[in-house]
């Protein structure tokens, strides 16, 4: 099967998983006590004036109906407006999604960077002190929960050397960068030390494969040896295991953004759920299912053009 | 009127609003100390140019980190703090609270008469007030933003308001339907802040998206979630004011993380620094922490509609079995004071003397055997998950009603969730919070202790006792604040003696800033005047 079908017919099988998440997203947060209008008027909500707000927010109609006329809302690219705030929720989801979007994007090459420089040390001097410092000491890292990270990070890095900001999102593109440096460390050595070692195991295999001994007998730099044939072919199991990563990074930036003050998406999320802003809980149901669905796919993509015997199908 | 239940709180991974509290009994009785409550005394006695100070600096932008986004910047509607002291800062009330929170001054009016009937006032308004735009402030510009307010939720501020006339471009007459004393408390209070009549043709959606107003800032830009800045209104009504160019409110539910950007200069002033921090950020250099006096209480609330609590007995037991000042040691740092009346001290006519169900086991069990359950009995306790202080507290709670023989199971809920349960009267006991905007109790009384008219059921205790009730209705159909002031004190000791609410501690509002902002200070509703703030 060509690719293009492959990834048409991927694309195509998006939306029922999609819909689905949202069905459930829909029952759960209405099956679970808790009235946005009471939520809003607090002390003052007489039954009077929440049915005004269930009927101004449509709420009073049948649950089957409020699906329905959320579908196609959707369809139109449109969440409803925030029970919360005074506009469409469409437009607080992207605006904070952007944020979310950069830090994770930023964390996925911040843990490249860091992990390929150590799995090449670690695999070429195999059982030597190097290897076994590359293998234990991130395992500690891995074992740290990243709100203490960010919290470590920013008293020595924010704190004291004063080199990054301790939270918030800067102004401007080198602001942006600036600003999301710390928080994008803190996740990058989450997922590092699993980089490490899956790329520290595959490289190892290939330097022992023969098509590395034959290009090392044909006086190829050792070098290029290791960038263009061994890292190239170890570097493929990798991609699959930061795919994985980066999903679980859509829903576990959550705490980060809230140690470094970001405003992002999941912090917007875990308000919106104790508010029951309906609108907004779908429309970011709906955008990370979108979202981890895309990543396993460009994940599956990025390994076919990586190793031509991957066949998608 | 922020209760634990308006939502805006409800956010963040801890719970934004920190209840930690810190009172010391100096910063109480300081009230109205500080250069703003000068100022604003010079406001209320006629002369609001302010005099500049020779340290003063005119300019910057104040960064202020707060822990939530204002839910709205439309007056009438709003109930949570971050928006009240916001549009607070947007547009001006005809009255605003006193410095030390006891009464009401004159602000965007000027004078007032009382019509021998007592039925009709007539307020004359401040000469020279503009909005925003540059449009002079106009009689019809109040006619129509109280007669909105009529229309909203928070319509029963006014619901002694009979009419409003605007016989001038600078008089209105408001008729009441009976004598109203609390009538310029009622005017104070964030709701009646003046709009422009009609919107200016706007609807609302467009009109509070770039709201005009006659307060000392105009909206720049309001990124929901992230910041919302403030800046200079060229044509305030206060000479010289305000010295800062512009504020950014920046949102930071996280406790630690505004401590945090406090300490790495990211922020001038930061909302709320958990009490714990208090020690440590008053020994640091560069940063003042202000513990300033609030109207804030905080109480236990049984539900009456469960016939554990509908027995007076059992109520009075559990207040006496409540050790206030192990709480107050343990969980609040020793910064709060232990409470009586559901008055704080920072509100006006708190009584004194309202009688103390405190720590008294022997006394716990003494009304306990007088209730239909001696032997004790099982309840639940429903807190909001992460929500540290009142977890801590209710763990305290739960020790103490143990020795009496009052088994208390706790359950947590989300904010939402917590509401519900409160709205419906599905609770046993649950900890809770009310705060005051204006320097009259009739804000809060219809909700704390009115099942009848209140609609809140007396804070969902469902707590109804007629006596109670005409002696409010009498205090507020009173001008005279003497006599006021003796029929609430009889109430607060009435309804001290029924126990509705285990009242257990008043705290201060904590804010810590740079020792770079000068004039940051706050009367106990907690709305501060930012146009006296400058930076250095």
């Amino acid at each position: 099967m060509s690719r293009s079908i492959y990834i048409a017919r991927r694309l195509v099988l998006m939306i029922p998983t999609a819909l689905g998440i949202t069905l459930v997203t829909f029952v759960m947060i209405h099956l679970i006590p808790g009235d946005p209008a009471a939520t809003l008027l607090g002390m003052r909500a007489t039954p009077q004036k929440v049915a005004l707000l269930h009927r101004e927010w449509g709420l009073n109609k049948p649950l089957p109906e409020q699906y329905w006329l959320f579908l196609t809302r959707v369809l139109r690219g449109n969440f409803g407006d925030s029970l919360f705030y005074n506009s469409p929720a469409t437009k607080i989801i992207i605006n904070q999604s952007t944020v979310t979007l950069l830090l994770i994007v930023y964390a996925a090459i911040l843990s490249v960077v860091i992990a390929v420089p150590l799995a090449i040390v670690a695999a070429t001097q195999k059982d030597g002190p190097a290897d076994q410092a590359v293998r234990a000491i991130p395992l500690v890292g891995l074992g740290m929960p990243s709100a203490w990270v960010g919290i470590m990070l920013i008293l020595l890095l924010g704190l004291k050397a004063r080199v990054f900001p301790v939270g918030g999102y800067g102004t401007g593109f080198v602001g942006h960068l600036h600003s999301l440096f710390l928080p994008s460390l803190t996740l990058a050595l989450g997922i590092a030390p699993v980089l490490v070692r899956s790329l520290r195991a595959s490289l190892i295999d290939a330097l022992e494969a023969e098509y590395v001994a034959t290009a090392r007998s044909k006086g190829i730099p050792e070098r290029r040896v290791m960038l263009r044939h061994a890292v190239r072919n170890a570097i493929i199991s990798s991609v699959s295991i930061l795919g994985l990563q980066i999903a679980w990074l859509i829903s576990g930036t959550v705490v980060v953004e809230t140690v470094f003050g970001l405003p992002g998406v999941g912090a917007l999320m875990v308000n919106s759920i104790y508010r029951r802003d309906f609108p907004v809980v779908q429309g970011i149901t709906f955008m990370l299912a979108l979202a981890v669905i895309v990543t396993n796919l460009g994940t599956d993509i990025a390994r076919s053009l990586l190793d031509p015997r991957v066949r998608l199908e | 009127m922020n209760t634990d239940r308006s939502l805006e709180q409800g956010a963040g991974l801890s719970r934004r609003f920190p209840r930690r509290q810190f009172l010391g009994a100096a910063a109480l009785t300081g009230l109205g100390a500080g250069s703003a409550g000068s100022l604003l005394a010079a406001c209320a006695s006629g002369s609001p140019a302010a005099k500049p100070s020779a340290a003063m600096r005119r300019g910057g932008d104040l960064i202020f980190a707060r822990t939530a986004d204002p839910m709205t910047l439309d007056p009438a509607p709003a109930s949570d703090n971050e928006a009240i002291w916001t549009i607070l800062n947007l547009y001006d009330c005809l009255y605003t609270v006193t410095p030390n929170g006891h009464g009401s001054m004159p602000w965007l009016a000027v004078s007032h008469e009382i019509s021998s009937d007592q039925l009709t006032w007539t307020v004359h308004l401040r000469p020279g007030v503009k909005f925003s735009d540059g449009k002079p402030l106009t009689a019809a510009d109040v006619k129509f933003t109280l007669e909105r307010v009529q229309k909203s939720v928070n319509a029963y501020i006014l619901a002694a308001v009979g009419g409003i006339d605007a016989p001038d471009a600078s008089t209105v007459v408001i008729h009441t339907k009976h004598p109203w004393g609390p009538l310029l408390g009622d005017l104070s209070l964030y709701c009646n802040a003046i709009l422009p009549k009609d919107l200016n043709g706007m609807t609302a959606a467009q009109f509070f998206n770039h709201p005009v107003g006659t307060g000392p800032f105009m909206l720049d830009s309001w990124t929901k979630g992230q910041a919302l800045k403030v800046s200079r209104n060229p044509h305030y009504w206060r000479k010289g004011r305000p010295i800062l160019d512009s504020v950014t409110f920046t949102t930071v539910p996280d406790d630690n993380t505004r401590v945090l950007q406090l300490r790495g200069s990211q922020a001038d002033i930061i909302e709320f620094p958990p009490f714990a921090d208090i020690a440590s950020l008053q020994r640091t250099p560069g940063i003042k922490v202000n513990l300033f006096p609030s109207t804030w209480v905080a109480y236990i609330g049984m539900n009456e509609k469960k016939p554990q609590f509908a027995d007076v007995h059992v109520r009075r037991a559990i207040s006496y079995a409540i050790d206030r000042n192990s709480i107050i040691k343990s969980v609040l740092f020793g910064h709060a004071q232990p409470a009586a009346s559901f008055f704080s001290p920072g509100w006006a006519f708190y009584n004194p003397n309202t009688p103390k169900l405190w720590y008294n086991p022997a006394k716990a069990k003494q009304e306990l055997s007088m209730s239909s359950y001696p032997k004790g009995f099982s309840a639940t306790y429903a807190i909001v998950a992460g929500d540290t202080v009142n977890s801590a507290i209710a763990q305290i709670v739960q020790a103490n009603l143990k020795k009496i023989g009052i088994k208390i199971g706790i359950q947590s809920y989300d904010v939402s969730a917590f509401t519900d349960l409160q709205r419906k009267a599905k609770y046993d006991l649950a900890p809770n919070y009310y705060t005051l905007d204006i320097g009259d109790p009739d804000e809060n009384t219809p909700w704390a202790i009115d099942a009848v008219y209140g609609g809140s059921w007396s804070l969902d205790t469902w707590y109804n006792n007629p006596e109670v009730l005409k002696l409010t209705y009498a205090s507020e159909r009173t001008i005279d604040p003497k006599k006021r002031a003796a029929i609430y004190a009889k109430i607060q000791e009435i309804v001290a003696m029924d126990c509705p609410f285990a009242e257990l501690y008043y705290q201060p509002y904590p804010y810590a800033q740079q020792t770079s902002v000068h004039n940051f200070s706050i009367p106990p509703t907690g709305n501060y005047h930012l146009e006296d703030v400058w930076l250095t």
